[in-house]
């Protein structure tokens, strides 16, 4: 029979080769085939146990762009509020390639940190890049705040119907709401 | 869902994470019947990647062609 202390010691193991499972599997985000975005995807089934690995690709002064915003995306699913919001907010502010998912994580989590990031990067999209803009506003619903006047004119002006939709069904004015 | 066209090669499909058998269809209606319906989400639209909540009904017109 099993004593107690080697049932611990086997379920240690257990844990430990758990943690080496979760750090194989976020570094397949270092494989450059094209699956980059799909791997980060599937990485947040497995839970807080990537957050080290993920951490150590962001840490990492090797780690591409690509690298370090793909991990991030799955760090913040998984409750890293820490380095991976910070690297999703520097993808706001640079407007990088994930920009609609670096809006819609935080938000997705309730970071307020992240409004004025929001705010700000909606200013400098222009209203053609309808994909941007309606995750900025779906961000600053989620985060219940609200585009100001000056920019909602802007928008408006646009006359892009999937903006002009976004801001009638999560940002109705007063006089709007039912 | 994808804004890549029916004539998008396996490798870009494989890439969005489209593969094997369901890469020889494409269903195919407009994003303004999908956008009232549902709601389109631009995920990477640099790389042709979107999505829509599920469960969700699209109304307009649908087609299905088989691309290979």
């Amino acid at each position: 029979m099993m004593t107690i202390e080697d049932r611990i010691r086997s379920l240690e193991d257990l844990i430990e080769s758990a943690r080496a499972d979760a750090r194989a599997c976020v570094r397949e985000l270092l494989v450059d085939d094209g699956g980059r975005y799909l791997v980060a995807e599937r990485l947040p089934a497995l839970g807080s146990i990537i957050i080290p690995a993920v951490r150590e690709l962001i840490d990492d002064p090797r780690s591409s762009r690509e690298i370090r915003s793909l991990a991030a995306l799955a760090g913040v699913e998984v409750g890293d509020s820490e380095q991976s919001m910070l690297v999703l907010l520097d993808e706001l502010e640079s407007r990088g390639e994930f920009v609609p998912l670096a809006a819609r994580r935080p938000a997705a989590k309730r970071a307020p940190s992240a409004v004025s990031a929001i705010e700000a990067a909606l200013r400098q999209t222009p209203v053609g890049d309808v994909d941007s803009v309606v995750a900025y506003l779906e961000a600053l619903r989620d985060l219940g705040a609200h585009p100001s006047l000056d920019e909602r004119k802007r928008l408006e002006a646009g006359d892009e119907w999937q903006v002009t939709t976004a801001l009638a069904e999560w940002h109705p004015l007063p006089s709007e709401e039912a | 869902m994808t804004d890549l066209g029916p004539n998008a090669s396996p490798r870009q499909l494989e890439g969005i994470g489209v593969f094997g058998p369901k890469q020889q269809y494409a269903i195919q209606f407009s994003e303004a019947d999908a956008f009232h319906s549902a709601r389109v989400i631009g995920e990477v639209p640099s790389r042709g990647i979107y999505s829509i909540p599920g469960p969700c009904e699209i109304s307009g017109i649908c087609t299905v062609t088989r691309v290979r």
